[in-house]
This record gives C-alpha cells, structure tokens and sequence, in this order.
C-alpha cells in the first residue's frame, strides 16, 4: 500500500470580480485521497472552485494548504473542458509540458499514448483527432508531469462513450494508486460512477460536502434534494 | 489604350532579351527587400508577440503607437533618415548615404511597424486560447512564446507576404535615402520613377508590369507552399 | 532544420550588409535633373572610369536640393546650371572652386496650336510677356531647380509678376522636369525646359519647341567642395574628374553626346 495523503485544507476563500461574488466565504478540510467531483447547477461555481483549487486563480481572501511540500497543488495538473492542443504531432503535445525531455519521459509518454488508447498516433497531427482522441491527449499530457494532484473540468462533457470508458478508466486506476482528483461533472451517473466524496454548489455557496454514497442517497440540504430529484425526475419524463 | 498595350510589349521585350540593366535592377530590388523583411521579422514577430503575450506597464500605449506607425508616410520616413545620415546629421560619420545599406534601414522603419501590428494580432487570439493551458503547466514566457510563434506559422506566412509587398513597393523613402544612383541604388520601383519623369511611359508601365509579375509570383508561391503542409482535414482556425 | 535555414539566413544578411558599398573609386556627385534625365552620364561615366578608374555616383535633385545637400557635406562636387545660387554657394565658404563647363539652350516648348505665336519673337523676354498677356497656361517648375531659378529670373527682368495668377493661368507644380513635362503636355501649357531634356523626353504628345533662346544660354557649372568645411571630401579624386572634364579630352566627351543625332551641350 502507499502512504495516505494529508487532508487539504480550504480556508475562508471567497471570489469575486467586478463586485460580484463568484464564490462565498469557504473553508473547508477536503479529504486527500480518492475521486472528489464537484457538482452544482450552472453558474454555481463549480469551474471557479476548480481553479482556485488549482491555483489558476487567486482568492481574494483565504488559502487553500496541505499539510506536506510534496502533496500539494504546485504538483498538480488540470484538464480543461474544450481540450486546447498544439498544432504538433501527438507525442510532441504530451511533451510540450515537460522542461528537460529526457529518455525517461519519451518512454513515460509512449506508454501513456498506449494507455490512452492512442497507440501508433504518435507523428500524427494532433489536429486530426477526434474530439474524444483530443482530450485523452490532454489526460496524457497531464498525467506526464506525474501530477500528485489531479482536476478535471467536465472532461468528457462533449465526447463519445469510447474516450469517456478511456479517461476514466485512467481515473480510477490512477486514483487508486494515490492521485488525488478534483472532477466537475453535469453527468450524475458519471458522478455516482466515480465519486469518493461530493462537494455540492449552489449559488456559489458550498452546499454539502459528503460521502458520495450519503448523498445519492439522502442529501443534507434541501437544495441538494432538489438537485439530485431534478435530475432524476429528468430522466424518469425521458423514459 | 494605345500606350498600355505598348506597355506589354515593352514588358515582354525586356524579359526575353534579358537586359543585363534589368537583372541588375531586379536583383538589386530583391537584395533590398529580402534583407529589409528578414530583419523586421526578427525584430517584429518577437516584439508583436510580446505584446500581445505579456502585460506591463506601458503596454496599452506602445500597442497605440506602433499601430500609429503603420500609418507612416514613407516620404517622411525617408526624409528622417536622409537627416540622420546626411554627413552633417548625427550619424552622417557612418557615410551610409546613398547607398542600399541605408535604403533598407528606411525600410525596417516603414516595415517592422506592419509585421508587429500583425504578428499582435495574430497572436492575440492565439494568446486568448493558450493562456490557460500555459498558465496551469506553469510554460515559461520564453518557452511560451516560442510555442506561440511556431503554433501561428501559417498565419506568419501572410504577416511576412504583407511586409514582403510593402517592401517591394516602396518608392517614396528610399528614392531619397538612395538618391536613385545609376547601378548603385536605384530598385524597380525608383527605375520606374524615372522613365516615368523620362517620359518613356511604356517603358515605366513594362517595368511596372516585371513587378507586378514578380510580387504574383512570390505570393502565389508561398500561398501554395502554406496550403500544402495545412491539409484539409487540417484547417484549424 | 529550422535551425540551419536560420542561420544561413542570418549569415547572408550579415554577409550583405555589412560589405562595403563599393570597392572602385568613386566620388558623389550632386546634380540637376536635366543632366540624368538626358543621358549625359550614361554617357560620360564610362569614359571617365576607363580613363580615370574613378565612378561617378549621380544624385540628381535639382539645383536648389543639389546646394542643400553640398551644404550638408553630402557631396564631392556639384554640376548645376543657375550661377546666382552657386555663386550664393561659394560665399557660404562651402563651396572652393566654380568653373563653367559647357552650355545648352532654354526653350519654352508649348501647345502647337499656340507655339508658333511665340517663335516670332525676338527675345525671350517678349515671349513671355505675350504668354502673360493671352493669358497662356503656364506650367511652372516650382521647386527651386535651376530651370525653376531661371524662369523666376525671366519674369523679374521682364518686369511681370504671374504669381498673381497662380492657380488660374499660372501653374506651380512643384516638381521634376519630367513630371513637369508630362503635366505640361497634359495641360496644354507652356513651360520652361532645356533642350537637352526636351530632345531626350520620348512622351512630347502635340507640344514642340514654342521658342529657343539664341542669346542667354544655360551654362553648366562644376562646383567643388570645401575640405576645411567638410573634412570627408574626396579632393583629389573630385580634382581629377574636373581636370579630365575641363580638359581637350573632356570637351570633346561633351561634343561627341548627342541624342537622336544632334549634340545638346556646347563645351566652355
């Protein structure tokens, strides 16, 4: 077994721009292992809460800390939810991202290429794949900074079934040997699929921040109630 | 009607006689301008990319300026020099007056100007799709402008045909700067002023013509050398 | 790859840019237009470079910018043709030495509808009155050369002032001989020119020689520069080009141009 991460530590962030508050006064003590997915309406914060989470973005107020130098968001890597590619071959996109390029990470990258599914598109003009091919391009290219912490921002919103069974079959695999993931999805079987825990957002105001099977099944909140019945009935008036 | 045709003939004439003035002519013109584009670029494209990549202080109002420059009248341009290079101005004691050397320096001015605007603004909204990607893997400026440079190369090609027909073109500084010496400065284009003050206006329009040719080739020639490497299924815009 | 085409490139500008202008000797001359245009250094600088190995590198402005630039240390010797202003320039202390070279005639050249009115003429000057009278158009240079000087002159010893006429008869376009030729022709106008650049312009439309003065004629002067005010001169070589040019030899280079046949520029 590996060692568990330390917890992550939010304090007091809050977010806003232009007066506007994106994202009200937080803290929270975040667990440091397994898949976390944010979920929430549209406009709730979800990709806010990412990004600071991430350091793309500052809090006006507050930090967000781990208790250890290794695992902590300086050693960590995203994947947006329009995957933003070079106009260079596969393998030259994956190690765009790395400073020295050495033996060691060519090899690391055509494994990765392998895993995702990607096997023989090496030379290939990465403009040329699909849309789902594009974004396990940008999980490999993540995943070869060997990242302690993952985020993911609807990764598979606009893809088809076979890249989506890819990446997060790559998610699982990864989290399970000690990656930390940060994943926001509109997708609740998706959620139920992977999640560890469910950090819930509405109106940019952490909601609940539970056990994945707890919510599911009984939400806290009135609001996380209504979110999870909205989406069911949703799918009950579908059948 | 008369004369345009006469122009054609004149055109052809000159061509296929292959006049040892001609060839002088030309390959001096292309001397110049190839020098005078190179240079911009090297100056232009990393300066255009700068800006539109980085934020600093004055940053808003260099944009403001060098878009200003686009607009600089190249009659103006060439006066500057010729004051700069004079023998009795500041840097007369080169003794560059008169001669290419300070042709294509009056034509650096005119043209890096025009290959900075653009490179700007090409990279402006490539700027606008990497930032973040860059931000988040923490891609150094350098590294990231590099990236950004090679990434536009296609959209480069047309910056650099741009400032290449503004060079070809330029008559107005460098007949001044250059003084339109017979076998020493004089280009097409100066070649073409004076037949035209000659009053060997066929002779001026076949002239115009070679040049007109020449920068359809050139363009020609690079348009099909960017669409052979962007393949259809390529097209990213 | 990217790399080697670099720096290949990097190496021709260098290469280019920085070789020297020209090996032979050479000296930079400041000159009318009426000169270039004409072909007389087309004609005389091959002879001087096999005679003296010396280049000649024309600059041809007009005379008001060819003293400008002589003022600026921008030349090694001036040829121009309206002596007020060279003599102007020899008092600056600019200039050293001036001696006449050789000479052509002012024409008016003109509409040939209306030309012939003036050949009748016995002096230039009555010329003009007559184009000041009828109201001619009148296509000036207006740019300070010596066609430009002596044209000004001709109206002040006429006594006519025209500029009270700018715009309506009276014409200032401000340019070259030959821009100012080709609006001439367009316009219908008279104007003032030389002959060596009359016979040489191929663009004459209906226009001819309305008048060609017998009694003043344009005289091309050789100027030199002063090295005490402009240290970079070429003196020696300046002084051989004007000892050859001045010379039997010189003369008989200026005697032997002519253009469709007949010689423009009489030797001093």
């Amino acid at each position: 077994m590996f060692k568990k991460n330390p917890n992550i530590k939010i304090s007091n962030i809050s977010y806003s721009i232009d007066g506007k508050c994106l994202l009200k006064k937080t803290s929270l003590d975040v667990s440091g292992n397994g898949i976390t997915v944010i979920l929430g309406a549209n406009g709730a914060g979800k990709t806010i809460f990412l990004k600071l989470l991430s350091g793309l973005i500052n809090p006006d107020n507050g930090e967000i800390k781990t208790r250890s130098k290794d695992f902590s968001f300086s050693n960590s890597a995203m994947v947006f939810q329009e995957p933003i590619i070079l106009r260079r071959s596969v393998l030259s996109n994956i190690l765009f991202v790395i400073d020295k390029i050495q033996s060691q990470k060519k090899i690391m990258a055509s494994e990765l290429i392998d895993t995702l599914g990607l096997s023989g598109k090496d030379n290939q003009s990465a403009q040329t794949l699909s849309a789902g091919e594009k974004q396990r391009l940008s999980l490999a290219r993540a995943l070869i900074t060997q990242p302690k912490i993952l985020l993911l921002d609807e990764p598979t919103a606009n893809i088809e079934p076979t890249s989506t069974i890819y990446i997060e079959k790559v998610l699982e695999r990864k989290s399970s040997t000690g990656t930390k993931i940060f994943f926001v999805t509109h997708d609740i079987n998706q959620a139920k699929r992977l999640a560890n825990d469910i950090i819930y957002l509405e109106n940019g105001k952490v909601m609940e921040y539970t056990k994945s099977s707890i919510f599911f099944k009984n939400p806290t909140t009135l609001s996380g109630k209504k979110y999870i019945s909205g989406i069911i009935s949703d799918v009950k008036n579908n059948n | 009607m008369g004369q345009i045709t006469n122009s054609f003939f004149e055109a052809f004439k000159l061509i296929f006689s292959f006049d040892p003035e001609l060839i002088e002519i030309l390959y001096l013109s292309f001397e110049i301008t190839l020098i005078a584009v190179i240079i911009s670029c090297v100056i232009g494209i990393p300066l255009g990319t700068v800006l539109a990549c980085t934020r600093f202080y004055f940053r808003k109002a260099i944009i403001s300026i060098f878009f200003a420059l686009m607009g600089l009248p190249p009659v103006v341009v060439g006066l500057f020099v010729y004051l700069i290079f004079s023998r009795s101005g500041t840097l007369g004691w080169m003794g560059l007056l008169y001669s290419p050397t300070v042709m294509i320096i009056a034509q650096i001015i005119l043209i890096t100007p025009i290959i900075c605007c653009l490179t700007f603004q090409t990279m402006e909204s490539l700027h606008l799709k990497y930032r973040e990607l860059f931000q988040s893997f923490h891609i150094g400026k350098v590294k990231a402008m590099k990236a950004y440079i090679i990434d536009s190369r296609f959209e480069l090609i047309t910056v650099i045909l741009a400032g290449f027909g503004r060079s070809i073109s330029e008559v107005g500084a460098i007949i001044i700067v250059g003084g339109n010496i017979d076998h020493l400065t004089r280009v097409m284009t100066t070649a073409i002023a004076l037949e035209t003050s000659k009053g060997n206006l066929s002779l001026a329009m076949g002239l115009g013509i070679i040049l007109l040719l020449i920068a359809v080739f050139v363009n020609v020639a690079m348009i099909f050398t960017k669409n052979k490497f962007l393949n259809p299924s390529n097209q990213d815009l | 790859m990217l790399k080697i085409i670099t720096k290949l490139l990097t190496l021709i500008v260098i290469v280019i840019v920085f070789s020297p202008p020209t090996f032979a000797k050479s000296i930079l001359v400041q000159s009318s237009t009426s000169l270039k245009n004409s072909g007389f250094y087309k004609h005389i600088i091959p002879a001087i470079k096999g005679e003296l190995g010396i280049d000649l590198h024309v600059v041809a402005v007009g005379t008001g910018q060819a003293v400008k630039n002589a003022l600026n240390c921008d030349a090694d010797l001036l040829i121009t043709h309206a002596k007020e202003a060279e003599l102007g320039f020899l008092k600056t202390g600019f200039g050293l030495k001036r001696l006449e070279l050789m000479y052509s005639h002012w024409l008016i050249i003109g509409p040939e509808k209306t030309a012939k009115s003036l050949t009748i003429k016995n002096d230039i000057s009555d010329a003009f009155h007559l184009i000041f009278n009828s109201k001619y158009k009148f296509v000036s240079r207006g740019d300070n050369s010596g066609t430009h000087m002596r044209e000004i002159k001709l109206w002040q010893e006429a006594g006519l002032n025209p500029k009270t006429f700018s715009t309506n008869w009276y014409l200032e376009v401000g340019s070259g001989q030959g821009a100012t030729l080709n609006s001439s022709i367009q316009l219908e106008a008279f104007t003032l020119t030389d002959s060596a650049t009359w016979f040489s312009f191929k663009n004459k439309g209906n226009a001819e020689v309305a008048y060609k003065d017998e009694k003043n004629f344009n005289i091309y002067s050789l100027t030199t520069i002063n090295s005490k005010k402009c240290p970079n001169v070429k003196i020696k070589d300046t002084e051989k080009v004007v000892d050859f040019l001045t010379s039997i030899k010189g003369k008989a280079l200026i005697s032997d141009f002519s253009i469709n046949g007949y010689p423009v520029f009489f030797p001093l």
